[in-house]
């Protein structure tokens, strides 16, 4: 071919369009340049963007991390005697690896720094930390001009990667992490040091749902003032989302300007937002110059009180209204944490609303808010099952381990629906009978204690607060360990909701929280409830107390459709992914049938 | 049992038989979300639905950041990382849209791309500005190349981009879409309203065209 021309043009774009492979050198470059070959020409250029541009986006992993990646693995497959085995990570100052230490044959995570680097105070800083919510350093060398340093492998996922698959955190959720990076930070700051670079993305939750504090690449010595003042004032190298707004105006960091880190952290694990936004570091400025920020009680009213004014506090513009140590921001966490002690099963008390989320959210797309819990005694239901929804369903970040450890640090409850007839008690599943004289109840069992409430609905939206109810034996929050009847016994008698009429289908709704919802009570408070010996008269809720209701459950304010206020078709409504924000508010549905009809 | 709590259950005269086995726990609702076209979710977050948003970022940010990996070099890195730095601008993009009424899909990629480029030049140049204090040298940094540069060449990258910019809104749609972005015909033919997937395939085919021709001319 001498000279391509317009079709020929059009056939090769489309072959440099579908990634079919083009000859280039098939076309020959004629003795006179023309128009022709010159755009011809550009169309290979195009052709490399193309293929740039597909390996970029169909690859794994990115082109620069993978370049790094490569030159790392193929030039340094062994460092020293560590076998390197997967990048499981990597930040301004060089890449980790995932690594076999050959002499001892065990795991570690290996940093390996960039050339550039030299060897900071990191390790050294690092070597003077023990603590269990600290990365524990095991050694650095500088081998072929390569600085390492090797660690602890913490098998789990950081904060920003779980915040990201799960949605928000709730309250108590944080507030726990909040106390493990304080304890960390203690030590941390017991050592002389700062940390500087406090982040969803430093902080690991490793399974079984120990907090490890990570990554000290910028850690400063509280002691020499001059490395911060030796890079004029420009000691930038933490998140500026995080940053104190003293930092920004050249002071120092210090221990109160961590605070206000880990203030920013809590803040963003329960809104996924910042207290402070900006797109750059000069708008951050601004704002910060500004006074712009939004509030916590803004964007999250639902949150409880005391963890609010602790995150605030924490977040003070002023430094001196801050904490003073990482102790007393922990005391303030921990005051909120203790309303409620730690659940029995897990290890690490706090960890709560993961389940909710996961349940709710990601693996809620059977149908979010489904149906009575019935792992304990039903394990092969899967989508019921909490055991297998607090396993986080996103993709698997840095140094992802076994997923399904996780399931020992998340929030449990199960529940199921009991008939009675005669003497005999038989589990309800969705779709089964019951008549008038039917007793039931319902069986409950959380690894937290929790504030439960059960409404019961017809088809035509009337309703009726089960629970809770003043003078029954049980009241909230339910406590955790064990597994609870409700409505409750009295001595050796048991209580029972008794069934005394027919009609449809009956809706029962369990809502459940680790936290008191006082929007839910305020809702529910209007609803009649049965009392002994009295049959009360039903209700129906109005619309817009049910929109508040769907409010609360993190879920959109919209109905889905139709005109009746009805809890059930709302709460069974299956939700995206997007929809489900996780307030960490659980609910399940149960309809069973009441048919006029008796078995 | 002693004591009876008596609960009305069921006042409703509901009659109808149903099925044996009432409602199941498989949902076969469909997601009301995904349903909607970008442009309505687009509108949606704008009023300051927060699903909507959530649902756009999962929508288009995978694909973007990737984008964005090739386009920053990685001394330029570091304050925000690239996907914080993509999502951040994506949220930025939503809040500012105003009355951008994008035609068509493509048109608000369009924009997502060129906002998204706009900012990978200004952390270039603020990271110039502020080069990290010691270990890399400034006069360095400024040199480094991203990575689609380095594959490339600086000139050839601008020579691209500014040919890009010369052409039709419908065509540059197209070409980041198919090639940039390496979206597959059937989405495109949806972002770019053509009617089938060869008529999405032969409008990339003629905006690569265009565009190598307008490449060319800038080398003239």
């Amino acid at each position: 071919m001498d000279k391509p021309d317009e079709h020929d043009l059009l056939q090769v774009a489309t072959a440099v369009s579908d990634g079919v492979a083009v000859d280039w050198a098939h076309f020959p470059t004629p003795q006179a340049p023309s128009h022709a070959t010159a755009v011809l020409r550009e169309m290979a250029v195009l052709d490399r963007i193309a293929q740039f541009h597909r390996k970029e986006i169909e690859s794994e992993t990115p082109t620069d991390v993978r370049r790094a990646q490569e030159t790392q693995t193929v030039e340094h497959e062994v460092w020293g005697h560590f076998r390197l085995l997967e990048k499981i990570g990597k930040g301004s100052f060089g890449v980790v690896y995932r690594a076999r230490d050959m002499k001892l044959d065990s795991e570690v995570a290996l940093k390996l720094l960039n050339s550039a680097f030299e060897l900071p105070t990191e390790a050294r800083n690092l070597a003077r930390v023990r603590h269990p919510n600290v990365v524990t350093v095991y050694g650095t060398d500088q081998i072929d001009g390569r600085i390492g340093i090797w660690m602890e492998f913490v098998n789990g996922r950081t904060l920003g990667s779980l915040l990201k698959s799960n949605g928000p955190y709730g309250a108590r959720e944080a507030a726990g992490i909040g106390v493990d990076l304080c304890r960390a930070l203690a030590a941390v700051h017991a050592a002389g040091l700062v940390h500087g670079d406090v982040k969803a993305h430093n902080v690991m939750r490793a399974a079984g749902g120990r907090t490890v504090l990570m990554d000290f690449g910028t850690g400063k010595d509280l002691g020499t003032e001059a490395e911060v003042s030796g890079s004029g004032g420009d000691d930038f190298a933490g998140t500026p989302l995080y940053v104190a707004p003293e930092v920004f105006e050249g002071q120092q960091r210090t221990k109160r300007s961590e605070i206000y880190s880990l203030g920013v952290l809590l803040y963003h694990l329960v809104t996924d937002a910042y207290p402070v936004e900006g797109r750059t570091r000069a708008e951050l400025e601004r704002a910060h110059r500004n006074g712009e920020r939004k509030f916590l009680r803004d964007v999250r009213p639902d949150l409880p009180d005391d963890f609010v004014y602790a995150v605030e506090r924490a977040l003070s513009v002023n430094p001196q209204e801050r904490y003073a140590t990482v102790g007393a921001f922990e005391a303030a966490l921990a005051h909120f944490s203790d309303v409620r002690p730690a659940p029995q099963p897990v290890p690490r008390p706090k960890p709560i609303l993961l389940v909710a989320a996961a349940l709710v959210g990601a693996a809620g797309l059977a149908g979010a808010t489904y149906w009575l819990g019935h792992r304990l005694t039903t394990p092969a239901s899967a989508p019921t099952s909490a055991a297998t929804t607090s396993t986080p369903s996103g993709a698997s970040a840095v140094a992802s381990g076994s997923p399904a450890t996780a399931v020992e640090s998340a929030y449990q409850i199960d529940t199921a629906l009991y008939r009675v007839r005669g003497t005999s008690e038989q589990r309800l599943r969705p779709g089964e009978r019951v008549a008038p004289g039917d007793g039931l109840f319902v069986k409950v069992r959380v690894s937290t204690p929790t504030y439960v409430y059960i409404v019961n609905e017809d088809d035509q939206g009337e309703s009726f607060l089960l629970f809770p109810q003043p003078g029954q034996t049980i009241a909230n929050p339910v406590p955790a360990g064990k597994t609870n009847r409700i409505p409750g016994t009295s001595g050796n008698a048991e209580f029972d909701w008794q069934v005394s009429s027919v009609g449809g289908r009956e809706h029962f709704l369990i809502f459940a929280s680790p936290e008191r919802v006082p929007a839910l009570e305020d809702v529910f408070a209007a609803l009649p409830r049965p009392e002994l010996g009295r049959t009360p008269r039903s209700q129906r809720l109005p619309e817009e107390a049910i929109l508040r209701l769907r409010g609360v459950g993190g879920l959109t304010a919209k109905a889905p459709e139709g005109k009746t206020a009805k809890l059930s078709p709302i709460f069974s409504t299956p939700l995206g992914d997007a929809e489900e924000t996780a307030r960490g508010l659980w609910v399940r549905q149960l309809t069973i049938d009441n048919p006029v009809s008796r078995r | 049992m002693i004591g009876t709590l008596n609960l009305t259950v069921g006042q409703s005269a509901i009659m109808a038989e149903l099925s044996p086995s009432g409602e199941s726990s498989d949902s076969t609702a469909t997601n009301r979300v995904e349903a909607q076209s970008s442009i309505e979710l687009v509108r949606r977050a704008r009023s300051g639905d927060t699903a909507a948003e959530n649902e756009l970022c999962v929508r288009y940010l995978p694909r973007l950041q990737r984008w964005a990996h090739g386009r920053l070099p990685a001394w330029a890195r570091g304050a925000l990382d690239t996907h914080d730095l993509v999502q951040d601008t994506f949220i930025q993009v939503l809040k500012r849209l105003g009355d951008f009424e994008p035609r068509h899909e493509g048109a608000f990629h369009g924009y997502l791309r060129q906002a998204l480029l706009n900012r990978v030049r200004d952390e270039i140049r603020r990271a110039t500005r502020h080069a990290p204090p010691q270990p890399l040298d400034p006069a360095k940094a400024g040199s480094d190349p991203s990575p689609l540069e380095e594959a490339i060449g600086r000139e050839t990258l601008e020579r691209y981009e500014s040919a890009l910019l010369r052409l039709k809104p419908t065509d540059r749609e197209a070409i980041m879409l198919r090639i940039e972005l390496n979206y597959p015909y059937a989405d495109i033919a949806t972002a770019l309203g053509k009617p089938s997937i060869a008529a999405a395939q032969m409008a990339v085919s003629r905006a690569l065209v265009r565009l190598a021709e307008e490449m060319a001319r800038g080398q003239a």
